[in-house]
């Protein structure tokens, strides 16, 4: 009996120690000259924001940014989204899409790239069935790469408890040099990180994420529901310089390559290895993202992952992705 | 509890700030679901809860045993003070959180380096407050020990070590505390099981109401063992009790 008191009195000091920390979050929003954009680590799928950093594109289009970040994994960038900790973020579709389910208010505003992860094992693995058993790291459940793996896995009659998996307690950055190390038999990733091992000659890429599916949606550009209605021409400006910077990713390829370095600090072997696996676009395909979200329920279901947006979550899947995804400032 | 669910009602951020009704509606979720691989039948909850307790458990008992039996001999001789306390004093101040990457390095993941984590957090108070036990045993005590005949091992162990005993006591307790807070920590990093891995998990996946019933199981279990300690202790000083 003392003990269940003693129990409850501090379950209810806590609960009132939870409750002044809660009552502090939701901060008033930043002037709207300024705009407060984060990135993931070391991700050379956000190129386009680099390079429009790098070459000005924001400042000539009358912004000011603040970079937040960089993010260990997408679900970390959201979190701050919804805490008006960022106004944008680039930032995969799964952790945006994720979000959206929870009912954090954000719109998917432009692409960022196409394909661009893979699975990177050890020189001793020749097949996706020899992965039973095996230690395999992957990003945060809710990333794409967690998501893209559940697909390569049910694709070949496995479930995650057929692998020994480390979602997200290994960082991105570490996975090569756990790989490198034997701490683990291999990783999806995104790309410089697939890179880093082959250049290395310790890895090898299994299968690329355009093997499980050409083309499939990656990274895109998210904003906050409320940013998105109250500074609908930052936004635009915002998606004007992203443009601009992926048409000079295509135009000058050793110059985004070197920008690249500068902001990833790697070695050029690396991010010219991986250069060619990731795709750079601005365009949205409300399809493609409605079969990813359709692909998350259904590996739950499967148990190829362990469920993370299920069927419930989103009743109506059409009118959830129609509202999430807004095209709008492409066309302008 | 009505405070915090009338505030967490008001922010209407259920993904930051969950309300108490919805953490307990995750603990029973957590509990139903099913374990992790190789404890199905333990449930979500239960079955991490045990394998972060058999973490603990490894890790404080090789603390215990190696703080203190070093603090001992630090304590009551001078000469393994003086070689030994720089050592001490240098590996101290360093964070066991600053251990990761080698910890990782060095054992791999999962069980290993966690147990290694937990080892170094409890290690420290165990051994200080062994020492601080061991140089406090009263001139005197071992002033009669020696005149009734007593030899040199029999004043350590029957005068030095049960003098220093409520200070040991107090060692572990602080120890096992540290330890707890270790594993978190640990389990964050290079783990696919415990409650820290579940806590990471629902942060990852946005579920903050399973989130928060993961720190609460953790502060849960810690009591239950700071209170399992403070029972062993009132047995293993009974005359301090009497």
């Amino acid at each position: 009996m003392n003990l269940i008191f003693k129990l409850l009195t501090s379950f209810i000091l806590a609960s009132l120690v939870f409750t002044s920390i809660g009552s502090l979050s939701g901060c008033a929003p930043m002037a709207p000259s300024t705009v407060r954009i984060g990135y993931l680590l070391g991700d050379l799928h956000h190129l386009p924001f680099f390079v429009a950093q790098d070459r000005g594109f924001f400042l000539e289009e009358g912004l000011n940014v603040e970079v937040v970040g960089p993010f260990d994994a997408g679900p970390a960038e959201m979190d701050a989204l919804a805490a008006n900790q960022i106004d944008m973020g680039y930032v995969g579709v799964a952790p945006a899409m994720l979000a959206a389910a929870r009912k954090i208010p954000l719109s998917i505003v432009s692409g960022v790239n196409l394909e661009g992860s893979g699975l990177v094992t050890g020189m001793d693995i020749n097949s996706v069935a020899e992965l039973k058993s095996k230690k395999i790291a992957t990003p945060a459940p809710g990333s794409i790469q967690y998501v893209m793996f559940g697909m390569l896995l049910a694709g070949n009659n496995l479930g995650y408890n057929d692998i020994e998996l480390f979602p997200g307690t290994v960082k991105p950055p570490d996975m090569p040099q756990s790989l490198q190390t034997g701490r683990i038999n291999g990783y999806f990733v995104w790309e410089p990180f697939v890179a880093r091992s082959v250049v290395g000659g310790y890895g090898k890429v299994l299968v690329e994420s355009k093997d499980i599916w050409p083309g499939h949606p990656c990274c895109v550009i998210v904003t906050g529901g409320d940013f998105v209605r109250s500074h609908e021409s930052t936004v635009a400006s915002v998606i004007r310089a992203h443009r601009r910077a992926i048409d000079f990713i295509e135009a000058n390829p050793a110059e985004a390559k070197a920008i690249a370095g500068k902001w990833t600090r790697l070695d050029p072997a690396i991010i010219d290895n991986a250069f060619g696996r990731v795709k750079y676009t601005y365009s949205l395909s409300r399809d493609d993202i409605k079969r990813f979200v359709s692909e998350i329920i259904s590996l739950g279901e499967k148990g190829a992952i362990k469920p993370i947006i299920t069927a419930s979550d989103v009743p109506d899947l059409d009118t959830f992705v129609d509202t999430v995804v807004d095209t709008k400032y492409l066309q302008r | 509890m009505l405070i915090w669910e009338g505030a967490a009602l008001l922010s209407n951020l259920p993904q930051l700030f969950p309300t108490p009704v919805s953490v307990i509606v995750a603990l029973g979720q957590l509990l139903a679901a099913p374990g992790p691989p190789g404890m199905a039948w333990a449930g979500e909850l239960m079955g991490n809860t045990l394998i972060s307790l058999w973490r603990v458990i490894a890790g404080f008992a090789l603390a215990a045993v190696t703080g203190v039996f070093l603090g001992i001999i630090i304590g009551w001789w001078r000469n393994a003070r003086d070689l030994l306390e720089p050592v001490i004093e240098i590996l101290r101040p360093i964070p066991p959180l600053a251990w990761i990457p080698l910890s990782m390095l060095w054992f791999g993941l999962g069980f290993k380096p966690a147990v290694f984590l937990i080892w170094l957090g409890a290690f420290f108070p165990i051994l200080l407050n062994t020492v601080l036990g061991m140089e406090n045993t009263p001139p005197k005590l071992i002033e009669v020990a020696k005149t009734l005949g007593a030899g040199p091992w029999q004043i350590l162990i029957k005068v030095g070590v049960p003098s220093a005993a409520p200070s040991i006591m107090a060692g572990l307790r602080i120890g096992i505390g540290i330890g707890w807070m270790c594993l978190v920590a640990a389990e964050l990093t290079g783990s696919n099981s415990g409650l820290g891995y579940m806590i990471m998990y629902y942060y990852s996946t946005m579920e903050a109401s399973k989130t928060v019933a993961g720190m609460l199981m953790i502060g849960i279990a810690g009591y239950l063992m700071f209170i399992g300690l403070k029972k062993l202790e009132d047995k293993i000083l009974f005359w301090k009790a009497a």
